[in-house]
Order: structure tokens, then C-alpha cells, then sequence
């Protein structure tokens, strides 16, 4: 599309209005290729690698769980009546016992007993959550995002010639506030180098 | 840390001159707005005048009176929608030239983080700016 779009910009060098439809043109291809990373970093992750962060999470929370009963009183023979408790514990200045980490210490412990059903449940809403939407591994993600990224580098340094092109025609053209200053300051040769 | 080859810092003056070109034809909107307000006032002046003229008039002098009301009120009218205009002009221009002037900075602040050349006309924007403290002030 970048190339088309130079082709235009070369095409008319006579005719301003054209010039003027040709920035346009790159400004709506910009406003695109910006959209289109967004859409990229919003992406949901396949299945499997959410299953793995699952994975990843469900040792945690089974390991936290176990940790947070003191499973060490019962060989405590100062304990008379050992036995588990789980982690409710009230903090000097709080009116109420903070059960957050009795919460978490439960839900570890569901994992403990019953994961692979879980994972099943979780794997089938997942599987719900991305049917039809695009899915992305880290390493996909990253290498579709700087490719679109070096794209919009590149229609950046489209819309600076373009830029340049109408003020040398003596057409007064507005700057995006947010034009890149590196683009902005870079010699014609380097910008054209840039523009691909 | 980019390549200083790379970059033509006499661009800022085109920068800077754009946003003083835009910066002008704002401070130009704003006096055309104020001397078609002024004119206003002096039509609806004028309007008033004819108006309490025209209840104590009748017949043939009457009706030269109605036709200056009449004339007046377009004048008034036509003033008033010019007005409109050159305002919705003014707040365009306005954001074009505060968008103009928030590139120059952004590029100005790059080229002196990057030890590019500013061209001496723009030295003095490129020095940070420094206040006095008040104590100071006071101390004389």
C-alpha cells in the first residue's frame, strides 16, 4: 500500500489538489496501521499458552495454599489439638479479621484436589472466549507488531515528504502535534531512505 | 543515540516560522472579529436611532424611515454571520497554530537532547527557562 501510495505522491507533482488527496491518503493508512497495532496488542493469546499461564498460576496457588496451613503443628507435640487452620488473621488497627488470604489458601487447595477438572472448565471457557477472534503467541505477537510497526515508520516518513512536497509548492500545509521530531528533523535523503 | 548526519536542524526554522505565520493570522481573525463587532454596534446604534424615529413618523417620511430600519437590520444581520464566520475561522486556526507549536517544541527539545546545531535566531527558545525565586525578587 506504502508504495502505491509513494507512486501517487510521485504522480502528482503537477497538481496539488492531488498532492493534497495523496496526504490524505497516507494520513488514513497511518490512522490504519496505528488501529491495526492496537489490534495487535489487544489480541487474545491461543488457548494453549493460556493454559500454560494457568498452569504457571495453579503451582503457585497449590504451593501458597499448602504453605499458609502450618501443616508443621501437627508434629508439634506442644500443640494439644493440632490441626490445620487456615490463614485468618485480624492486623493491630483493623476492626475485622482480613480473610483475603484464607480466600486464596481455599482456592489453592480446590486446585490442589480437583485441577485437571478446572483446567477443563477453564480450558472449554477459554476455548469459548477466542472462537473466532485471531490468536497470538508472545513471540507472534511481538514479531507481527514490529512489522506493522517498521510500516508505520515508514508512511510516517511518507507524510513528512508529503509534507515537504506541498510546502515547496508553495501549499501551506498542518503538522499532526504528535509527527514524530525525528522524522521531522531528518534530512531529505535520510527521510526518503526511511520512507522505503 | 541517533546519527547527527541524519538530521537538517535549520528545519526548525521552518517550524517556527509556520507556527509565527499561524500565531499571526490568529492575532489577524481576532481584529477582523473585533472591528465587525465594533461596526455592529455602531449599525445597531444606528438601528435603535431609526427605530424610536420611525414610532413618531407616519406616512411618506414613515415609510423612508421603515426602509433604513430594514436596510439597517440586514446590515446588522449580514455582520453578525460574518462575525460567525471569521470566529469558527479564528478557533481552526487557533488549534492549528497551539498543534504547530507543540511539533516545534517536541522537535526543539529532540534536537537539543540530541547536541544538534539550533540555528542561532531559535538559541534563546532552546535555553531552558529559569524563574527567580520570589525571595529573590523581594530582596531586590
Amino acid at each position: 500500500m506504502l508504495k502505491n501510495l509513494m507512486k501517487s505522491l510521485t504522480a502528482s507533482r503537477s497538481a496539488t489538489s492531488e498532492s493534497l488527496d495523496a496526504l490524505d491518503l497516507i494520513r488514513e493508512g497511518i490512522a490504519g496501521k496505528v488501529a491495526e497495532i492496537e489490534q495487535l496488542r489487544r489480541a487474545p493469546l491461543p488457548v494453549q499458552d493460556a493454559l500454560s499461564r494457568f498452569d504457571l498460576w495453579a503451582d503457585g496457588a497449590a504451593t501458597r495454599a499448602i504453605d499458609s496451613l502450618s501443616v508443621d503443628r501437627l508434629i508439634d507435640p506442644s500443640f494439644q489439638a493440632a490441626g490445620l487452620r487456615l490463614p485468618v488473621v485480624t492486623l493491630p488497627g483493623q476492626p475485622v479479621p482480613n480473610a483475603q488470604p484464607a480466600a486464596e489458601a481455599l482456592l489453592g487447595l480446590i486446585v490442589l484436589a480437583c485441577r485437571p477438572q478446572l483446567r477443563k472448565v477453564v480450558e472449554g471457557q477459554l476455548s469459548d472466549l477466542v472462537h473466532g477472534r485471531e490468536t497470538f503467541s508472545d513471540k507472534d505477537r511481538a514479531a507481527r507488531i514490529a512489522e506493522a510497526g517498521k510500516e508505520l515508520r515508514q508512511a510516517l516518513a511518507l507524510e513528512e515528504l508529503a509534507c515537504r512536497h506541498l510546502e515547496d509548492a508553495g501549499v501551506s500545509v498542518s503538522r499532526r502535534a504528535d509527527a514524530q521530531p525525528e522524522l521531522v528533523l531528518m534530512t531529505d535523503a535520510a527521510l526518503t531512505k526511511s520512507a522505503g | 543515540m541517533p546519527d547527527p548526519s541524519e538530521f537538517d536542524p535549520t528545519r526548525l526554522t521552518a517550524l517556527a516560522r509556520s507556527r509565527d505565520r499561524q500565531k499571526a493570522q490568529v492575532r489577524a481573525l481576532s481584529e477582523r472579529y473585533a472591528d465587525l463587532r465594533e461596526h455592529r454596534v455602531d449599525i445597531d446604534k444606528r438601528l435603535r436611532l431609526a427605530r424610536a424615529e420611525l414610532a413618531n413618523h407616519h406616512g411618506r417620511h414613515g415609510f423612508e424611515i421603515e426602509q433604513q430600519v430594514k436596510q439597517l437590520q440586514g446590515q446588522y444581520d449580514a455582520l453578525t454571520s460574518q462575525m460567525a464566520e471569521v470566529l469558527a475561522e479564528q478557533d481552526a486556526t487557533a488549534a492549528e497554530a497551539t498543534e504547530a507549536g507543540q511539533l516545534f517544541r517536541a522537535c526543539l527539545s529532540f534536537a537539543t537532547e540530541n547536541g544538534l546545531m539550533i540555528p542561532p535566531a531559535l538559541a534563546a527558545e532552546a535555553q531552558p527557562k529559569t524563574f527567580a525565586p520570589l525571595s529573590a525578587q523581594a530582596g531586590g
